[in-house]
């Protein structure tokens, strides 16, 4: 197991290293640089500013130091934010975002589960019905859309929440729930496919011919093996989150890393482009990592297969 | 387990959430840099205005120019040189003295290349001298500076504080030293910067507001919900989408002025085909900017001129007017001289909602008045400009915001010497005309020469006004002492917030 999760950790660490280098040399082969202001810099002021960031030393000197300072774990100074190391923008930013994937992926699963557990049941037809046309439905709305509507129902009509900004728990709730429902829909669906098949059967059953009380029936037999596809989906889910919060973080204002990630190769901010990439990197890397782990823990034969 | 773990960091999170400012407004994008002499947003303007004084200010009301940190100052007959006399007892929002070294010392920063400052050509070749026996600072200009006491009220030229100007690059000192009626508190990047009110300002009595807040909203719908919410009380701008319904329903507070600013086009006059002046022309007569205006605008109205008309004393002659039989007329000239063939067209902008619909309404009247098809090409804002920059274009979009009110801010732009030029426009009596006016320290002489020169750059098609720009800011009725006017000028200062009902 150890040695197992050594060797994960070991790959992890070097699809970074292929993903910063690969990102280096996309994000320096576009055309522009970070400092093609409206208001042109005069030669010499240019001059000066890539000395000052030796941009103006050959490409793999260039790489070579960012590789070292990825090593470290310093990005330098960011070309944008001229007075703000790379590194202290991603640990402002990277709170904000997990806490707003994080509290949206734990929204999704508390409503996700129960209606696709609701979903798969036969004995309440209206109600599974219900579920598994709301699923669908989410499923097919982008979340900005679910963002507009949010806003004019919440803020605007009820006059219940702030239609954008940060500070408060209050203004997260809105953000949580727009990343949330589609995600909900997708765990929805899985548990709902998931449920149908443990239920016919025969270990449910023969469960149900014992005459096991329906909590216990839907604790051990149902819920338990329902719930593996849920989490070999955290992983990709996870990846959906902290694509999704980019249009989120715009529309409700949150400094997050979303936005960054979009700013800073639109403006050529070369360091903090490549900080971005190599923090959202390693989160996905470690939510796979972390989601193939837990999947080992619950069902036995994954560990058996691997 | 993982879940409380969430819990806890969601409970801390919403523990540390800050108490509220006593103004709130939308500022726009981030400002990226807290150094006025880097920065150069209207986003940062904004903020500078509330941090930093100028040697001068300007009243928001008429734009003229006032004392801010000098009480006196005079150039002079050929404005060559300026000096300032400083008031008594400045200090820094730290306590401590700032002092005619602080000018001189800044203004030197602005002027070394090393800083990276874009407006580091306003000090080139400048001498300062300071004399603190009589608290004057005298600057040594090698060319006319006829308005360097207006320009001095722009941020660029604030002084700024010893420990900024030593601050290594990729640092911000803290706390940052400020000299205007606000110092700051708090910045939290890509979400808001707060200032406090600055008890060791010069005017720190007239100061009517504890604490604002400028907060980054990228989104312009997101601040118009917030604005319409009374989350915050301004916002400098408004999507086109909502122009018709803010007209219509809030008329009393929405009422768009026009700005110091223009789009226009620029023609690549450095090479075939638009080296011809007679293509330029063909191009510029096609177009009907008054149509322009009503379905792309998005309420801003056509530009005749390409200095904007809100100088007092400056008149102008229009650009090339619409009229399809000259545009024709034009146009065949050209293609004989080009031996009966003009061969692709195209035209370069960088993308944004506004601009592309302004592209589509130009491909579609050049094709209607001159049967060509020009093909548009949308780029990001930093591919667009190394291609405008390097005269890799025929017909580009551009739009520029004068930096101060006068012509010149616009006129100089198409200098041979200007780095800004883009065209390739290159003419002797052009350049001579605006270093003769520049040496006119007397206004109506200036402004005669200024026309002439701007006449000539219209009638020669280089560049063709298309549409001005406009003020979108929305400010709350609860707002007192918020002026709108052509320069994005606010006396910070002068702000008070009613609630309400109307009381203070």
């Amino acid at each position: 197991m150890s040695k197992r999760f050594a060797k994960r950790l070991l790959s992890l660490l070097i699809s970074i290293l292929l993903v910063h280098a690969v990102a280096f040399m996309m994000v320096r082969s576009t055309r522009g640089g970070p400092f093609d202001e409206e208001r042109s810099l005069s030669p010499q002021v240019r001059v000066a500013l890539e000395q000052r960031y030796g941009l103006d030393d050959p490409l793999a000197v260039q790489y070579l130091r960012a590789v070292g300072g990825l090593l470290r774990g310093d990005f330098g100074p960011s070309l944008r934010y001229r007075d703000t190391q790379v590194s202290e923008l991603l640990a402002d930013a990277l709170p904000i975002s997990l806490a707003l994937g994080g509290g949206a992926l734990l929204l999704a699963l508390l409503i996700g589960i129960p209606a696709g557990l609701l979903s798969a049941s036969k004995r309440h037809p209206l109600g599974a019905g219900i579920a598994a046309t709301c699923s669908t439905l989410l499923l097919a709305i982008p979340n900005f859309v679910i963002a507009g509507v949010v806003v004019a129902l919440f803020s605007f009509r009820l006059g219940w929440l702030p239609p954008a900004g940060f500070g408060q728990l209050r203004h997260l709730l809105l953000p949580w729930l727009c990343l949330a429902l589609p995600l909900a829909a997708q765990i929805a669906l899985l548990v709902r496919a998931r449920t149908t098949e443990t239920l016919q059967g025969a270990a449910v059953r023969s469960a149900v011919a014992q005459g096991l009380a329906p909590a216990v029936l839907l604790k051990r037999y149902v819920l338990r093996p329902s719930l593996t596809p849920v989490l070999a989906f955290l992983g990709p889910a996870t990846a959906a989150l902290l694509t999704g919060s980019l249009v989120i973080e715009q529309v409700f204002a949150l400094p997050g890393l979303g936005t960054f990630f979009v700013q800073a190769a639109l403006a050529r901010d070369y360091t903090l482009a490549l900080g971005v990439t190599v923090v959202y990197t390693a989160l996905l890397g470690s939510c796979t990592l972390i989601a193939d782990l837990l999947m080992a823990k619950l069902d036995p034969r994954v560990e058996a297969l691997s | 387990m993982a879940n409380l773990r969430w819990l806890t960091l969601l409970l801390l999170f919403a523990a540390c959430s800050p108490s509220r400012a006593e103004l709130v407004i939308a500022n726009g994008p981030d400002v990226e840099v807290l150094d006025p002499q880097l920065a150069n947003t209207t986003a940062a303007a904004r903020v500078f205005q509330a941090l930093f004084e100028g040697l001068t200010r300007l009243d928001p009301v008429t734009l003229e120019v006032l004392p801010g940190l000098a009480d006196d100052w005079q150039s002079n007959e050929s404005a060559t040189n300026w000096r300032f006399h400083l008031r008594e007892g400045l200090q820094w929002s730290d306590g401590t003295p700032l002092t005619l070294d602080d000018v001189r010392e800044s203004w030197q920063r602005l002027a070394d290349p090393a800083t990276g400052a874009s407006y580091a050509d306003w000090m080139r070749d400048t001498r300062i001298e300071t004399y603190h026996d009589n608290g004057w600072v005298v600057v040594y200009f090698t060319r006319p500076m006829p308005l360097f006491d207006r320009m001095c009220a722009y941020h660029a030229l604030t002084p700024i504080p010893k420990a900024l100007r030593e601050a290594a690059p990729g640092s911000l000192p803290d706390p940052l030293p400020s000299s205007g009626p606000y110092r700051l508190l708090e910045r939290r990047i890509r979400d808001r910067i707060r200032v406090e009110r600055n008890p060791f300002s010069w005017r720190a009595d007239s100061v009517g507001l504890e604490t604002i807040d400028f907060r980054t909203i990228d989104s312009q719908f997101t601040a118009l919900n917030l604005f319409l919410t009374d989350e915050v009380l301004y916002t400098p701008n408004v999507p086109s989408l909502a122009v018709p319904e803010l007209l219509a329903e809030h008329a009393d507070i929405y009422t768009p002025a026009p700005q110091f600013a223009t789009y226009f086009l620029r023609f690549n006059a450095s090479k075939p085909p638009f080296n011809n002046q007679d293509l330029r022309l063909a191009l510029s007569h096609a177009i009907d900017r008054e149509a322009l205006a009503k379905q792309a605008g998005g309420g801003r109205p056509a530009a005749a001129t390409l200095v904007p008309g809100l100088v007092e004393g400056y008149e102008q002659v229009a650009a090339p007017s619409f009229d399809a039989e000259q545009a024709r007329a034009y146009f065949q000239k050209a293609k004989d001289a080009m031996g009966g063939s003009i061969g692709r067209l195209e035209y370069i902008y960088p993308s944004s909602e506004l601009n592309r619909a302004v592209a589509e309404v130009l491909q579609q009247q050049w094709r209607e008045v001159l049967g060509v098809d020009v093909a548009l090409v949308n780029l990001e804002n930093q591919s667009f400009r190394p291609l405008q920059r390097g005269l890799e274009y025929q017909v580009s979009h551009s739009s520029w915001i004068g930096d101060y009110l006068d012509p010149l801010t616009f006129l100089e732009l198409f200098h041979t010497q200007s780095s800004n030029n883009r065209t390739g426009y290159s003419d002797t009596s052009y350049d001579s005309l605006l270093d003769e006016a520049t040496a006119r320290p007397i206004a109506s002489e200036r402004f005669e020469l200024l026309a002439q020169a701007e006449t000539m750059l219209l009638q020669q098609a280089v560049v063709l006004p298309l549409l001005l720009d406009i003020s979108q800011e929305l400010a709350s009725p609860r707002l007192q002492g918020f002026h709108r006017n052509a320069a994005g000028v606010i006396d910070w200062a002068a702000l008070r917030i009613t609630s309400e009902d109307g009381s203070e």
